[in-house]
């Protein structure tokens, strides 16, 4: 039988030994990095950003006293990573800008279908916080308390932020539905025209 | 004609669709063993660094051996002034060699290192 997520860490911190750890990698890495890379867009940084993630979850495993799961303690280190990169990085500060939906050379075409493509063209035109906790929530199928403990958010906060980034996401993808000017259509620009 | 909008229903469908398609193609990349092999690489560096220390340590005390003897011939004649009080157990401490009591001092040592060696391991 499968030993749970807490188990493994407890085995880990026990034994202090990677055989859990590493169990609990294979389990999690792939939802980690589907989460930053939507997040970020960029997988290259995503991929970056989960190494730390991990890395430092192994240093810091003593630490987890399992308030929380383990996914949103991992996911936790994850966004404060990725908050204090985009601090030191001048660079990052374009990713802001760059989450304007006409952004589309930022999108890999490749391996996405269509809809997809909107999909994501509508993600980036949300504000970071409110594509963070709809990504965790709707689309890695969070809780919202589990979602709140990962962002470092109160949980009242971040049912707005699932909310409202529903309603923006609703509007873009309306938008890009439209028969009318659905090519040149803003999606932000029709968030705004749909308040 | 516009189309009517989407429900929180299908908006979270979708996420959740895309996400889901996202996490199955990063399954089985390279990535999980990549980061393992990081995490054993730094273990090995750690049981390196105890291993040498261990082996400098040893060797400092392999040095000091004829010292510990001294130190331990001290001691015999201590444990010799109170066998009357300390019985079969004190007796036998006071007529061990001073030179099989430093040996034992430095196994113990050595198994304390290897102690942490295999908890490396």
């Amino acid at each position: 039988m499968a030993l749970s997520d807490i188990e493994l860490v407890t085995l880990a911190k026990a034994t202090q030994s990677e055989a859990a750890f590493a169990e609990l990698v294979r389990r999690h890495q792939a939802g980690l990095r589907a989460f930053l890379r939507k997040f970020t867009r960029d997988g290259a940084q995503a991929d970056d950003l989960a190494q730390d993630t991990l890395l430092k979850a192994y240093r810091a495993i003593q630490g987890f006293e399992g308030g929380a799961s383990f996914r949103s303690w991992l996911y936790a280190i994850a966004w404060r990573e990725f908050l204090q990169g985009k601090r030191k990085s001048a660079a990052n500060d374009r990713l802001a800008r760059e989450a304007a939906p006409d952004a589309d050379d930022e999108i890999d075409h490749s391996s996405v279908s269509e809809l997809s493509i909107d999909l994501q063209r509508a993600l980036a035109s949300l504000e970071e916080n409110e594509r963070a906790a709809i990504l965790l929530c709707d689309a890695a199928g969070m809780s919202h308390a589990e979602a709140a403990s990962a962002l470092g958010a109160p949980l009242g906060s971040v049912k707005t932020y699932v909310a409202r980034a529903r309603e923006r996401l609703r509007a873009a993808l309306h938008a890009e539905a439209a028969p009318v000017n659905a090519s040149t259509a803003k999606p932000e620009l029709a968030a705004t025209r749909s308040r | 004609m516009m189309e009517p909008a989407m429900s929180d229903e299908k908006i979270t469908e979708l996420l959740k669709n895309d996400f889901a398609r996202e996490e199955a193609r990063l399954e089985n990349d390279a990535f999980a063993s990549r980061i393992l092999s990081h995490l054993s690489a730094r273990r090995r560096k750690r049981a390196v660094i105890i291993s040498v220390a261990g082996a400098l340590g040893a060797a400092f005390a392999g040095a000091q051996f004829v010292k510990m003897t001294g130190a331990f011939s001290g001691a015999s004649v201590l444990f010799g002034a109170a066998t009357g009080r300390m019985g079969e157990a004190g007796h036998a401490a006071a007529t061990l060699a001073p030179q099989l009591l430093a040996a034992a001092a430095l196994a113990v040592a050595v198994a304390a290192t290897a102690h942490v060696l295999q908890g490396e391991a």
